[in-house]
């Protein structure tokens, strides 16, 4: 065989290799989701939500929920809300001052580095993080704790797509507002954030859905088995740690039929979350001037 | 906008731009006092154990007062490296796929998968390792508890993909399309104009992408806590348990007392995992920027 026909024979087999690839790739997606579902899908009914206690009066609190994931997806909900509320102050207006105020000198090198940093960290650190300020404050783990520890998982993700979001407005809307006569943090509050809104709101999905799916950063820091009602200084009950225990404690093949039920809400949760997320990224595309 | 000019409208901006300041500091302050509590933490460890000991004792033993934990620090490589050998040729495989080769009726398909992938939460990862992977492995290698090695590091690989694929594709179309296509007149195949021309000049962001997925894999937790096995020993085979750092914390904080060693231990060993992490960062950085080729 000749050097020409040695290469493409290599090349042949290579590229059939690299579909190989592409095929399993797309084949484990499936299997994945795909087992989950089949398995899922037979759990879900009403008894599954809200155990024996009358959905109505659930979601109204009037009831207590003992037996269905009712308490696990107000926790996860209740959860979100902390920490979103922590991150999205400090995560968009340090982007803000990032990009519109601050020049490119040392601080700025340092804070980006600080939040790349922060990106990288293995979930169990924060977890300690957040057990270490439970005990020692005495606070003890709580929905608070959990809430703040998964904002700071989240922070580098919002300070990350705002500021994507800013770099993105065009120069002359700034200048423009400016010429007119607005102040900076008029035009930054009137102009700049408004037009980078659907980035921003982007960030703050993507950041909902890590505080959603995230279980060892709550482990220890505010979740639990089993809790009633919600308070900010009570432990919570949050789905992806009922699906951990489930899946390592189960005791019986409808404990395990639960675990995935759980498995498929919470893939179907995230599904949707990143959609939407995918979707106000690509409808609300700025155009460049 | 960036304000060169140091005079402010009123009062009142100058506090606002202050307040974000801050706000932009909050990042380096919540790092800074992860580390302090990590290391404040940690070092009363130290007064019952001497790091050596600490780091390269071979047994875990709190009630026999032997706190070594060498077996983690190999689990967690051993892993680690397991899994980029399944990640690295798919990964970056798929990222040629995509970027020379797939028409775009399958990039439509394998693109919105791979972040899909990324969607899962790693619980569900986990589950699916421990319901699906496991009893796979026990039956098709005649292996007991199947909980292994090897299923951490196949799950692992799943989850590190995406990273591994996405910024190497981000490098192999940075390449210039002069370099290609001079590569294609001068009568190279395709697949030699990548092997040769491309994938070597997008090395250095390969690289980059592996060592960013390397990081993830040490410190993913839930995934591996579910499907390793958790033995407290250097594995001698892929199917043997193995319990890296991460797995470590998670099983030991729960019982341990505060005040006790163990809960001090734990924070040493975050510790050690935070560094191994900063020290892949630091790795990761200095090849971007030594071996990029910058181009006019």
């Amino acid at each position: 065989m000749n050097y020409s026909q040695k290469a493409k024979l290599e090349e042949k087999i290579v590229f059939a290799l690299l579909y190989l690839f592409g095929f399993m790739v797309v084949a484990i997606l499936f299997t994945i989701v795909g087992y989950i579902f089949i398995k899922g899908i037979g759990a879900i009914n009403m008894h599954f939500f809200f155990g024996d206690a009358n959905p109505i009066n659930a979601i109204l609190g009037k009831e207590r929920v003992f037996d269905g994931i009712w308490n696990a997806i107000i926790g996860t909900l209740a959860l979100v809300l902390v920490s979103i509320m922590f991150s999205i102050p400090f995560g968009v207006l340090g982007a803000v001052y990032l990009h519109e105020y601050a020049s490119d000198n040392y601080l700025t090198k340092i804070i980006r580095f600080s939040s790349d940093t922060l990106a990288g960290f293995p979930s169990i650190v924060f977890g300690l993080f957040g057990y270490a300020i439970a005990i020692k404050s005495g606070i003890g783990p709580c929905l608070l704790i959990a809430g703040l520890t998964l904002s700071f998982m989240i922070l580098p993700i919002i300070m990350r797509t705002t500021e994507e979001g800013l770099k993105s407005v065009p120069q002359g809307l700034r200048e423009g507002s400016l010429a007119l006569g607005a102040t900076k943090w008029q035009t930054i509050r009137k102009v700049v954030i408004p037009t980078a809104l659907p980035q921003i709101i982007t960030g703050i999905i993507l950041g909902m859905g890590r505080s959603a799916e995230e279980t060892a950063a709550i482990m220890f820091t505010g979740a639990t088995a089993f809790a009633f009602g919600i308070g900010l200084f009570n432990r919570v009950e949050a789905l992806p740690f009922s699906l951990y225990i489930l899946a390592t404690e189960y005791s019986s093949p409808s404990e395990l039929q639960d675990a995935y039920g759980i498995a498929l809400v919470l893939i179907v949760m995230m599904f949707i979350l990143f959609g939407l997320a995918n979707i106000i990224k690509n409808r609300f595309k700025i155009p460049h001037m | 906008m960036k304000t060169k000019n140091r005079r402010f409208a009123s009062i009142s901006e100058y506090i606002l731009e202050n307040f974000i300041k801050f706000c932009a500091l909050f990042s380096s302050i919540i790092i800074f006092a992860m580390i302090i509590f990590l290391i404040v933490n940690g070092l009363p460890t130290f007064g019952v154990v001497n790091p050596i000991d600490f780091l390269f004792g071979m047994t875990w033993n709190p009630s026999k007062n032997l706190y070594g934990i060498f077996p983690m620090i190999v689990g967690s490589f051993c892993v680690t490296i397991l899994a980029l050998v399944f990640a690295v040729p798919l990964g970056v495989g798929c990222a040629i796929f995509l970027s020379e080769l797939a028409p775009k009726s399958i990039q439509k398909i394998l693109r919105p998968s791979i972040e899909v992938l990324v969607a899962i939460p790693s619980v569900v990862y986990g589950f699916v390792g421990m319901v699906l992977l496991v009893p796979f492995i026990r039956n098709t290698f005649n292996v007991n508890p199947g909980f292994s090695w090897l299923a951490a590091s196949i799950i692992l690989a799943i989850m590190i993909l995406p990273t591994i694929t996405a910024i190497s594709e981000d490098a192999i179309s940075s390449v210039p399309k002069e370099l290609k296509e001079g590569s294609l007149a001068l009568g190279s195949t395709r697949w030699q104009t990548i092997k040769k021309v491309m994938i070597p000049t997008a090395l250095s962001g390969i690289i980059s992408g592996i060592i960013l997925g390397m990081g993830r894999a040490i410190g993913e937790t839930m995934a591996v806590l579910m499907v390793a096995g958790n033995w407290a020993l250097i594995p001698h085979s892929v199917f043997d348990p193995v319990r890296p750092l991460t797995s470590h914390i998670v099983l030991n904080i729960k019982e341990a007392v505060a005040g006790s060693t163990v809960y001090y231990a734990m924070f040493a060993t975050g510790l050690v995992l935070f560094l191994i992490i900063i020290g892949l960062n630091m790795v990761s950085h200095y090849v971007n920027n030594k071996y990029r080729i910058k181009w006019d």
